[in-house]
């Protein structure tokens, strides 16, 4: 599917936007739709969505209103939101499938071969997925529920995130089960739900995450080579001999 | 008995190590030591007129001093400032000359043994990170100091390349014929003008880990490819698959798997039980 067009301004807001902030999207929102954001018309001065339009593989929202709605925009939005830009017209883009298998694996702790069996695929599949390929609805609804599930029952552990998922019930059944059955209201109640407490450090700036990245290219470091290449071994000043002390 | 360090000597020497930092290089002719055993000499240096005479005696340890082109600091900065009471050596690597011709691929990493200072550029001199020597930091009291990087980022390209030198994980040698094919394409691929040249381009890093260790008799290998956050250009998936049909299993190694991710999306244990694909090789062997 194509992407939404994009104005020549939201094209250079998400240009500026600082990538890299995975976020909650919540159950019952289409993980693709998009959404208008009118900050000046909504109520009590919280901002108002509107879901528009669905596309497939890439979203955005356009925010209208001042510099001072900002705060309250960006509150909603972060939770809803991958990218989220900081000033009036920025624009927002929902996280791609990709971007939610890896917060699923990072919430869950799960090995790819255990995530693989909750969506009955290969690992090989998987893989493909968080390099961006596109899913089949049916799977993309029930990572974005199963995502969803998880965020509401964190831990703020991945390790206490795994136990709980496989910790059988009543019934003989985890809560992995029930996810992977697509029972999710059950796996909800069985897991819990609790307050969001991870919390994310603050951002470097753009220039301090360029100058942390690895100096060396991956092709040469592939391309190493051994061979000496200075062929002047020096002149000799001088050999001393070293004689050990006797006894 | 006199007090060692002389306190106004040390003083004195402090302050001037202040203004010293890693990098830093003193030029023009300089002397640099190692040992060698002269019955069985290694280099030209060990195996020279005067060394066999030296030889004939009935000790065979030797110290050995050369004329180099330089010196440079390659102790961290802070221990090169730290009071010379308390840290009183600080290693220097030599500086050697190369061709013109070698000069880009030094610049670009490709030689683990030699580093190139971005201060000494147009010199033909870069650093010999195969020898180091200990000296006493008294020895560059006097000694005029040349700035080898001058920003944080010529210092931070310096430090990984001596991190490099010293901590590059030695893949298992049975592991060269089953990247080979890999290693071939990403050389071939990455000065290429082509969507996969590109794409290459575009990699910060590639990590392989290995599962359920190096040293198992069973061994998956899983590749990470490390790429900018939001880069969405470019055919991931496809070129996923390429790039994992070109390493062969054999032998001990079982499996291939693989995954274009940023560095977000990794966690800290993906990255500290992976290690960045570094593979250095005669040219002449691969040719």
């Amino acid at each position: 599917m194509t992407k939404p067009a994009m104005t020549a301004q939201d094209a250079a807001a998400v240009r500026a936007i600082t990538p890299g902030i995975t976020l909650p999207l919540p159950i019952g929102h289409a993980p693709m739709s998009v959404f208008d954001i009118d900050v000046g018309t909504s109520a009590g001065g919280c901002p108002w969505l509107r879901p528009d339009r669905a596309t497939l593989g890439f979203a955005y929202i356009a925010v209208y209103g001042t510099n001072a709605c900002r705060a309250a925009v960006e509150a909603v939005a972060r939770p809803l939101l991958c990218y989220v830009g900081t000033s009036t017209g920025a624009v927002f883009a929902t996280p791609k499938d990709g971007d939610s298998l890896m917060e699923l694996r990072r919430l869950t702790g799960l090995t790819w071969e255990q995530l693989a069996r909750v969506f009955n695929v290969s690992r090989r599949t998987l893989h493909f997925w968080a390099a961006g390929k596109p899913q089949k609805s049916a799977n993309e609804e029930k990572l974005q529920a199963i995502l969803a599930t998880m965020r509401q029952a964190d831990f703020g552990d991945a390790q206490q995130n795994r136990t709980a998922l496989r910790s059988l019930g009543s019934d003989g059944k985890s809560p992995l089960d029930l996810l992977t059955e697509g029972r999710y209201a059950e796996a909800a109640a069985a897991l819990g739900t609790r307050p969001t407490i991870r919390s994310r450090p603050p951002r470097v700036s753009p220039e301090v995450s360029a100058q942390r990245r690895p100096t060396l290219s991956p092709s040469v470091l592939l391309d190493a080579r051994q061979e000496n290449l200075h062929r002047d071994p020096g002149k000799v000043l001088g050999i001393r001999r070293i004689k050990p002390r006797q006894g | 008995m006199s007090v060692i360090p002389d306190p106004q000597h040390a003083r004195r020497l402090d302050a001037v190590l202040q203004s010293w930092q890693q990098g830093d290089a003193v030029l023009g002719e300089t002397v640099f030591l190692h040992l060698a055993d002269l019955r069985n000499p290694l280099t030209p240096e060990a195996a020279a007129e005067d060394a066999e005479d030296e030889a004939r005696e009935p000790t065979e340890l030797a110290a050995i001093t050369v004329q180099v082109h330089g010196i440079v600091a390659v102790s961290q900065t802070c221990d090169i400032v730290r009071a010379c009471a308390e840290r009183p050596y600080l290693e220097v690597a030599p500086l050697v000359e190369v061709s013109e011709a070698d000069l880009p691929a030094i610049k670009a990493g490709r030689y683990a043994r030699y580093a190139g200072l971005p201060g000494l550029e147009g010199q033909r001199l870069v650093v010999d990170l195969d020898r180091t020597m200990t000296v006493e930091k008294s020895v560059l009291l006097g000694l005029k100091v040349v700035r080898g990087v001058r920003n944080d980022a010529e210092a931070r390209a310096f430090a990984e390349a001596l991190a490099r030198k010293r901590s590059r994980f030695a893949f298992p040698d049975d592991l060269r014929p089953v990247l080979d094919r890999f290693r071939r394409r990403m050389i071939e691929k990455h000065s290429k003008h082509s969507p996969e040249g590109d794409a290459l381009r575009a990699l910060h890093e590639i990590r392989l880990a290995a599962s359920p260790s190096w040293d198992a008799d069973a061994v998956s290998l899983f590749v990470w490819f490390i790429r900018e956050p939001g880069d969405d250009k470019h055919a991931w998936p496809t070129l996923l698959d390429t790039w994992l049909k070109l390493i062969t299993p054999a032998g001990r190694y079982v499996g291939v798997d693989g995954l274009v991710t940023t560095l977000d999306d990794m966690t800290a244990r993906d990255y500290v039980t992976s290690d960045r694909l570094d593979l250095d090789h005669l040219s002449t062997a691969s040719a």
